[in-house]
């Protein structure tokens, strides 16, 4: 339980903090320091039985799907760490407190890092590798926070935002390796993970998990070519640096390094990545080091270098060098930490951070020389001091290193050079603040801070000194039961001792020590050649390019698809279509199918050749908008006529009825509309547009043709057979087809012809309409007098074929759709030829009234049958005879038909005279209106 | 398995029987929701405000949420009327999540109406109409009913992105979606119109029936009819999701149409796009040539085309714009991407088809997280303009406190950061695609698992944005907060709800793995994996109460 309240109690930090918003200052730190001091006296009442050895596991199940479970493990390792985060968190509580300046809100800086004090406790002390992932985020999200803190700057925004990427994305890709680490050992349990060491690496997918795996690590823990971020991070709060980005959080990587180690270590892969890796790093980062003048820019290429150390010392694979690594991690908190509260001290008291100008502050700052003078001798390793002990055990290990048989000279070189940067940086580091006079003036005068200030600096030296002076009384239990952790089996043997007598080791150390001297004698000269010989290409460069890259790609992308034009969505639309219905084409081949073809007919050839012409010609003549309609009347005629050549009469009668109203309507239209269209489209679009249009109308052939070549059963024997004279009770199958076994469908459709019609007849009366000015052409005679005087007769005649077309619709071409679409075409006419006014006047119907009734009448007399409990219009079943008309299917489906029939008259009137309505909206001068209201007197 | 061999022209005479009647329960109740509300808007007194309008929908669908648990266990086992709408757990599911986002959007709606003197009744009746669309559209179980209820849910969309008129770029909006919407609409038509012609009935089990029998092997058989219905069919499906390479409409209609609404679009219509292509391609073209997979061209390397092309088009295009609004359009494509690879993972063979429940869960997740964006994005205004580039933002997230809670929650959900909703969802859905990979050892799924892990950095980078902007830039131009009761308590349940899915999952991932379960119509093979998926479970639930 003691578990889980230590990584719980952060999180409620986190909210005492929040609630303390408007508390002041104080509550803030109380707020956060108190729930700090509880779970490190928690964590210290596990000490006993950690340090004895053993292993502390909680498990709760939480998604059993995910394989997550709530795991929580102490051992050593993870004890080590939680000291670390603890402890060093409460000493940065402390200073960050006296750090900030009185007028940033502190309960948001406190609860940022609470939030990050709890995650990193989850990361460090998870049982369930999943678990740790998640938290692993956690950690990147509150880094961004705390980065970007001083969100005036915009410096600190970019570092914040790079940092999230490259640790989010290590954090992902870390993730993506755990998934699959735990699809090898079928466990995310640790235990289960750590015990199968043997399965994992010799596993195939063993590589591809240990690149992820080390991304994750790599990016965390600054290595290179990921280490960028961490010196753009240095934008944030100095606490924060000092705990974040130096003590804790980066050292999630080589925590992970070592709290995989006995699974993952010992493949070569392992070895020359992380070894490799390791090593590049610490070399290179001590190298930038040295010649970076900003205080903490300085710290943190040092605190990289002291990352790839640790790597390296992991990546040797062996349990002497995992040991030695553990210890260095224990001893670069301790005194990396203090040094960026130092630089902190030095910022904060000069309001600069610049070694050039920042000079002979010893005088001035004299206890704070002190403590950044022993935490830089750490740092270089100096002997009496916990850096110089692990530092050496590290030198030893590159001397034993395995697999360099070949060279082993290469890793101590390297090593030693490396140590010599890092010796002359600790130098410079020192003597460049407090001892070389400056070149610039400092912003302020500085002088010691507060004793609050300078505690918990002093603390953490004091740690230094005492495990450099007397490892085995201090340091030496809590690394025996930490590295218990990380090796397999028995703990090698290591002495932690001052004096192991002149060895290489030793020599080396030297070497690195007067070698740092001297190259800090040589600074003028190094910087000057620096200077010139600085590869413009960093890793930050990098990323910035790659991101101005992504940028320039998208923007590029958003030009060419997304350019708010509907014409280009459409093609591309339908490109897509084609490219999507040309895919079977190609994976299947075109072919035809076994039905023989019809031998063709030289009229039929013609009228298909006059069909495409008039075809062409509406596209073509398009512009000047009668002729267009014109053409396009006789693509409508000929396809009746097509109708009428493969025998059907019925719908040559409707497509005939249909297309003389759509006409009218078109000519209505016009009523409102220029006389040409305008040019809209340049040469190459229409070029475009006529390859679409050709390759989708080719595809279109190529599937009716492949569709109609092959044999099908089709639903029309059926009704040839059952629909006509004594089952349906007529002659004509389409008609007996639409009223008699589909009657419910033509109800349907009915129905959504008057719906239509209101909605258009709304639309057009309540719509506000305005029109372009000056828009009619219109001739001087607008009601030509043969056009008036033919309609009139015509009128009643076109009525009576209206009448007859109905009557004989159950047994011969015609029925109740047609005839009403007859009836609508006569009335419209007279519209048309004689004004609007004129015909309103005479024609007192309400069409909308019409329609309605039509629907009813249908409705009635198809839900009679309803009543003898028969589905829809099934009246033929029932057999009964009507007197005078004959049987009760007839009479019913006359009805039907009848009011299928007004339906449709009433439909098409209500929106062709409510479009012809339209045309009153336009400013007529009072003239023409009287004009136009008595056309033609007879 | 033959549903329909019984029907017969007398059958035909029969009317249902009534306990299939149940079927239609949730969504009779959205439709009579929406008959009363015509009413009750007719005596609608004219110069009030139409809160209360809103809120009667949103009881409304609560209530037909409420009788989908209700509902739960009593499924049915074959489908309703003769084989037009199933109705199992999986329609539940998703008649619930369309239910809820509905009511979730709805509650934000009013003061942008007002804001626009817009304050109709219709916006909240179409939704509704959408609503019922939706629901028959997860059940259907014939490619009839499923374009009826296809037109039915976008054709009220389609008026309601245009519904601000007196904004231009609504207008315009609305008129891009209705004719790109057509367009797709007739595709799908199209292509199932071949599929009737190839296989003679339009009932999903009849035609894998069908098809098993007519793709025989005897060289008479016409693949690439079969494949081209297939195509334009899933092309239609891909139009809805806003999956590359049909995504063109996208970005226009989110910034053209009302703030709130477009959290229902983006969410809802997903949702319901998924539920059908799963449902039709699962149980209508089971067959391995037609599947494919893994560049055997079929459906499945369909859905690893439009996966690939739209998380690396989404992300990339995302990076770039300025407009928060079309921001989310583009995140949005790309969040089809992630959901696609789900698809192509879950179902690559039949014996994967249980890891579908990781779209339902993320579908779940990316619900919440984007109505709750659009709510906060709602919720500030400025003489009836809401907040939409990024500079807009600015200092927002310090001056509205709880918004700005809210909205870092949703971000952090949509890019996928623990401990949010949103990361769990991303994790199961690339764990199912891992799984599969483990299994089959196909590089091709590895590949595009890789593929959307890198542009969930670069969604990281967009998203984030969003919160640079809130909480870290100075306010360039003062926009009010709306101080609307019903947005604040939309946007608070869907934070709360983000949170809550991500810290205890374990309920929703349940849900979502019984709605997978328990689908009806599916082919042998997936039976057999749902059988032996259900032992498994039992397994576990066994060792658990040990």
């Amino acid at each position: 339980m003691a578990v889980l309240l230590i990584v719980l109690l952060p999180f409620i930090g986190v909210l005492l903090a929040v609630a303390s918003g408007r508390l002041g200052r104080r509550a803030a730190a109380v707020a956060a320091a108190g729930p700090t001091l509880v779970a490190f006296a928690l964590l210290m009442s596990l000490a006993p039985s950690v340090l004895a050895g053993e292993v502390l596991v909680l498990s709760r199940p939480w998604v059993p799907a995910l394989g997550l479970t709530f795991g929580l493990r102490v051992d050593g390792l993870g004890f080590l760490f939680a000291l670390l985060i603890l402890g060093i968190g409460l000493l940065v509580i402390q200073y960050a407190y006296f750090y900030m300046s009185r007028g940033d809100p502190l309960w948001r800086f406190f609860s940022y890092l609470m939030l990050f004090m709890g995650a990193m406790l989850g990361v460090v002390l998870s049982e369930n590798v999943l678990l740790m992932a998640l938290f692993w985020e956690v950690t990147s999200l509150s880094s961004f926070l705390l980065i970007g803190y001083l969100s005036d700057r915009s410096a600190a925004r970019r570092g914040a935002r790079m940092a999230l990427t490259i640790t989010g994305l290590g954090g992902f890709c870390l993730f993506a390796g755990l998934v699959i680490l735990g699809q090898i050992v079928g466990s995310y349990e640790l235990t289960d993970i750590l015990a199968s060491g043997e399965l994992i690496v010799g596993h195939d997918w063993y590589l591809p998990m240990l690149i992820l795996v080390l991304i994750g690590a790599f990016t965390k823990s600054a290595q290179f070519p990921f280490h960028f971020w961490l010196p753009n991070a240095m934008t944030a709060p100095t606490p924060v640096s000092a705990y974040l980005h130096s003590a804790t959080m980066v050292k999630a990587g080589v925590f992970l390094l070592a709290r995989l180690h006995p699974a993952l270590s010992g493949g070569d892969a392992w070895f020359y990545l992380v070894g490799g890796v390791g090593m590049a790093t610490m070399f290179f980062a001590a190298y930038v080091a040295f010649f970076r003048h900003d205080l903490k820019a300085l710290l943190a290429y040092s605190t990289i270098s002291h990352l790839g150390l640790i790597t390296a010392l992991f990546g040797f694979g062996t349990a002497g060098a995992a040991v030695v690594g553990i210890f260095h991690i224990m001893n670069h908190a301790a005194f990396k930490a203090s040094l960026f509260m130092t630089a902190g001290i030095i910022d904060h008291q000069t309001g600069t951070r610049d070694i050039r100008i920042l000079g002979n502050l010893r005088r001035a700052m004299p206890y704070t020389m002190v403590l950044a003078l022993l935490g830089s001798a750490a740092m270089a390793g100096i002997p009496f001091l916990n850096g110089f002990l692990s530092k050496e055990l590290f030198l030893k290990e590159t001397l034993t290193a395995p697999m360099m048989a070949g060279t082993p000279w290469l890793l101590p070189t390297v090593a030693t050079v490396g140590a010599i940067f890092s010796m002359a940086y600790s130098v410079r580091l020192v003597h460049g603040v407090f001892f070389e006079p400056g070149q610039g003036k400092m912003p302020k005068e500085g002088h010691d801070p507060s004793a609050g200030m300078l505690l918990p600096v002093a603390i953490l030296v004091a740690i230094c000194v005492v495990v450099g002076v007397a490892p085995q009384w201090t340091a030496a239990p809590l690394l025996a039961a930490a590295a218990q952790s990380v090796v397999v089996g028995e703990l090698p043997a290591y002495s932690l001792t001052l004096w192991h007598g002149f060895t290489m080791e030793l020599l080396m150390s030297a070497i690195a020590i007067g070698g740092g001297i001297f190259v800090y004698t040589q600074r003028a000269r190094l910087y000057d050649l620096a200077h010139r010989i600085w590869p413009g290409l960093t890793g930050g460069a990098v990323f910035e390019k790659t991101v101005e890259l992504v940028v320039g790609a998208g923007a590029r992308l958003t030009a060419t698809l997304e350019n708010g034009s509907l014409q280009r969505y459409l093609v591309l639309l339908l490109v897509m279509a084609l490219a999507a219905g040309a895919l079977p084409f190609i994976q299947y081949g075109f072919s035809s199918g076994p039905q023989e073809l019809t031998p063709t007919n030289p009229v039929a050839i013609a009228v298909w050749a006059l069909l495409v012409v008039a075809a062409l010609a509406t596209v073509l003549t398009h512009r000047n908008r009668i002729t267009a309609i014109i053409c396009l009347s006789v693509v409508g005629l000929l396809i009746s006529i097509v109708f009428v050549y493969l025998s059907a009469p019925d719908l040559a009668l409707t497509q005939l009825s249909v297309e003389v109203v759509t006409i009218l309507l078109l000519l209505l239209a016009l009523f409102v509309l220029p006389k040409t269209a305008p040019r809209e489209s340049s040469r190459l679009r229409k070029g475009r547009d006529i390859a679409v249009a050709a390759l989708g109308g080719l595809g279109m052939g190529a599937i009716s043709w492949a569709v109609m070549t092959r044999p099908q059963d089709s639903i029309s024997d059926f009704f040839l057979e059952h629909a006509t004279y004594p089952v349906g009770g007529g002659t004509n199958v389409v008609n007996v087809i639409l009223v008699d076994f589909r009657g419910f469908d033509t109800f349907g459709e009915v129905a959504v012809l008057v719906l239509a019609a209101f909605g258009i007849y709304t639309m057009l009366r309540y719509a506000n309409h305005t029109f372009v000015e000056g828009v009619p052409d219109t001739a001087d005679d607008r009601y030509p007098v043969v056009l008036v005087s033919a309609s009139r007769p015509l009128l009643a005649l076109i009525l009576l074929m209206s009448i007859f077309i109905f009557l004989r619709g159950h047994y011969l071409p015609g029925g109740g759709f047609i005839g009403g679409l007859v009836a609508s075409v006569a009335l419209i006419m007279q519209y048309l030829a004689s004004g609007i006014d004129w015909a309103n006047e005479r024609m007192r119907l309400n069409f909308r009234v019409v329609a309605v009734i039509g629907f009813l009448i249908a409705m009635v007399a198809g839900s009679v049958a309803f009543v003898m409990d028969l589905p829809f219009l099934t009246m033929a079943l029932l057999g009964m005879d009507v007197p005078l008309v004959g049987e009760s299917d007839f009479v019913m489906t006359l009805l039907f038909d009848l009011g299928i029939g007004l339906a449709v008259v009433g439909s098409t009137m209500t929106i062709l005279s409510e479009l012809s309505h339209m045309q009153e909206v336009e400013p007529y001068d009072e003239a023409q209106r009287a004009k136009e209201s008595d056309p033609w007197k007879p | 398995m033959n549903l329909l061999s019984t029907i017969t022209t007398l059958a035909l005479l029969t009317p249902p029987e009534g306990a299939e009647f149940v079927a239609i329960v949730p969504g009779a109740i959205v439709t009579l929701v929406a008959i009363a509300f015509i009413i009750v808007d007719v005596f609608h007194r004219q110069g009030t405000p139409r809160d209360y309008l809103a809120y009667f929908s949103v009881v409304g669908l609560a209530v037909a949420a409420g009788s989908c648990w209700y509902l739960w266990d009593s499924g049915l086992e074959r489908a309703a009327f003769f084989g037009m709408l199933y109705f199992d757990q999986f329609t539940l599911f998703f008649s619930a999540l369309a239910c809820v986002t509905a009511a979730l959007a709805i509650m934000c709606s009013p003061p942008i109406l007002q804001a626009h003197r817009m304050d109709r009744g219709e916006y909240y009746l179409l939704i509704l109409f959408s609503v019922v669309g939706m629901i028959f559209m997860a059940a259907s179980a014939d490619l009839l009913t499923l374009f009826i209820s296809l037109e039915l849910m976008s054709i009220p969309i389609y008026v309601v992105a245009g519904f601000l008129r007196k904004d231009v770029r609504s207008a315009e909006a609305s008129m891009k979606y209705f004719i790109l919407g057509s367009i797709s609409a007739a595709l799908m038509l199209y292509g199932i119109a071949l599929i009737y012609g190839a296989t003679g009935t339009t009932n999903l089990e009849y035609i894998a029936n069908n098809l098993a029998l007519y793709l025989d092997g005897s060289g008479h058989e016409a693949y690439g009819l079969v494949m081209l219905g297939m195509v334009l069919i899933m092309s239609g499906f891909i139009f809805k999701i806003a999956g590359v390479p049909f995504h063109i409409w996208a970005p226009d209609v989110y910034t053209g149409s009302p703030t709130p609404a477009v959290g229902f679009m983006a969410t809802a219509f997903k949702a319901i796009a998924f539920a059908a292509l799963i449902r039709v391609f699962v149980i209508a073209f089971p067959s391995e040539v037609l599947r494919g997979g893994f560049f055997g061209l079929g459906w499945i390397d369909i859905a690893y085309f439009v996966a690939f092309a739209s998380m690396v088009l989404g992300n990339l295009v995302a990076v770039v714009q300025n407009n928060v609004k079309r921001m989310l359009a583009y995140s949005s494509i790309a969040h089809a991407g992630y959901l696609m690879v789900g698809f192509v993972a879950a179902n690559s063979h039949p014996a994967f088809y249980l890891h579908n429940d990781a779209i339902l869960f993320y579908l779940v997740t990316y619900a919440f997280a984007v109505v709750g964006a659009f709510g906060v994005l709602g919720y500030f205004s400025r003489q009836g303009q809401n907040v939409e580039t990024f500079q807009d933002l600015g200092n927002l997230g310090l001056k509205h406190p709880f918004m700005g809670l809210c909205m870092g929650v949703f971000m952090f959900s949509a890019a996928g950061f623990p401990p949010t909703a949103g990361f769990l969802g991303k994790f199961y859905i690339f764990r199912s695609g891992v799984d599969v990979y483990a299994q089959t050892a196909e590089l091709a799924i590895l590949v595009l698992v890789v593929v959307g892990v890198l542009t969930s950095v670069v969604g990281a980078f967009y998203y984030l944005k969003v919160l640079v902007y809130m909480y870290m830039k100075p306010e360039k131009r003062v926009f009010e907060p709306i101080r609307h009761k019903g947005t604040r308590l939309a946007v608070a349940i869907c934070a709360v709800m983000t949170l809550y899915i991500g810290l205890f999952p374990a309920r929703t991932i349940d849900i979502s793995r019984d709605a997978v379960m328990d689908m009806r119509g599916v082919s042998a093979e997936v039976a057999e994996t749902i059988e032996r998926g259900e032992a498994e479970l039992e397994r576990i639930r066994g060792s658990e109460e040990d």
